[in-house]
């Protein structure tokens, strides 16, 4: 009886791991990308010295940059939409060429063109602009704060 | 006739004669979000992925065309499949963009500066994964005022760039990828 009991209770721990397990991968296997809104960026900064740092040198910034989850202040250069209706925003970066292009989830509220705004995304790299995938707006921070 | 009556009369008709060189000056037309769409027909599984910023550059007159696209700006429905294109398959921190540079050749002895459709051959080098490759394709053209639209389907065989599929997943990914083109250039 005590084996019986002993062996159903193994079974019965190894039956839950593999349930586990299973759950686990599905819940991997099936996640979507995350998106910018509600998560806390591992970079801060102007949007004309990001697209600075990836002028200086390219290579070290995509090490840096690349993947990361990004927060911007600057200003609406132009705003823009993809093909399929994502809200695109690029930020105006002081240079001759190129900017920061946001792009957003979906069809968000376009920011007025000289609007400065903060916009959290994730770096996608460099490309003519330093791209910023799965964007969301942040609040402004007002001066002083 | 005055000197400075004939002096006017010869600038202007210097000017004139500049007018026809300016006009055929080669107009270049760019874009800064094409979109890029690949597909995948695999027995165990359908992928797809969509870039909305390739880069572009073309000039009608000679029928040059360039792209330039971020790989890490190719957006999957799911995470993983993203991280394996990205770290297994492209190797996308070591290969950061796809190139193509190439000549769109109108057929017919069309001219694809003159406003309308066009069916155009595409040829050129198409790079991927760091392995240069000669592509032939086929595109269709809508020429306008300070616009040009293009468009273009063709397939891609991951192993002619070197990229490996683990047996593992390989019932999954397709032998060829169908990628599709489409975008709008604005006169710069």
């Amino acid at each position: 009886m005590d084996k019986r009991r002993k062996y159903g209770f193994l079974l019965g721990v190894v039956a839950a791991a593999l349930a586990g397990a299973a759950y686990y991968a599905t819940r991997a296997f099936t996640a979507k990308v995350p998106e910018a809104d509600g998560r806390k960026p591992e970079y801060v900064m102007l949007a004309r010295d990001l697209y600075e740092d990836y002028e200086r040198d390219e290579a070290a910034a995509a090490a840096r940059y690349t993947d990361k989850l990004i927060e911007l202040t600057g200003v609406v250069e132009a705003t823009g939409e993809t093909s399929d209706g994502h809200l695109t925003v690029r930020l105006a970066t002081g240079g001759d060429f190129g900017s920061v292009a946001c792009e957003f989830p979906d069809s968000a509220k376009a920011p007025a063109t000289g609007t400065l705004v903060v916009i959290k995304g994730y770096c996608a790299g460099f490309n003519m602009d330093v791209l910023l995938l799965r964007c969301a707006f942040a609040p402004t921070k007002t001066q002083g704060q | 006739m005055s000197r400075a009556s004939t002096g006017i009369i010869a600038l202007l008709l210097l000017g004139a004669a500049a007018l026809p060189c300016r006009c055929m000056a080669q107009d270049k037309y760019g874009s800064r979000n094409g979109t890029i769409t690949f597909f995948s027909d695999a027995p165990l599984e359908d992928i797809t992925a969509v870039n909305r910023h390739a880069a572009s550059v073309l000039v009608p007159a000679t029928g040059a065309i360039e792209f330039s696209v971020l790989i890490r700006a190719f957006e999957f429905e799911k995470a993983m499949m993203q991280e394996h294109f990205n770290e297994s398959y492209l190797e996308s921190r070591k290969f950061p963009k796809a190139v193509f540079k190439g000549r769109l050749v109108a057929r017919g002895g069309d001219d694809l500066t003159k406003a309308g459709m066009h069916d155009a051959d595409v040829e050129g080098l198409l790079t991927i994964h760091g392995v240069e490759r000669q592509l032939h394709a086929t595109a269709t053209l809508s020429v306008g005022d300070q616009r040009i639209t293009a468009k273009s389907t063709f397939q891609v065989r991951p192993a002619d760039h070197g990229i490996t599929i683990p047996a593992i997943v390989r019932e999954k990914i397709a032998k060829e990828i169908q990628v599709t083109v489409d975008i709008t250039y604005l006169k710069l």
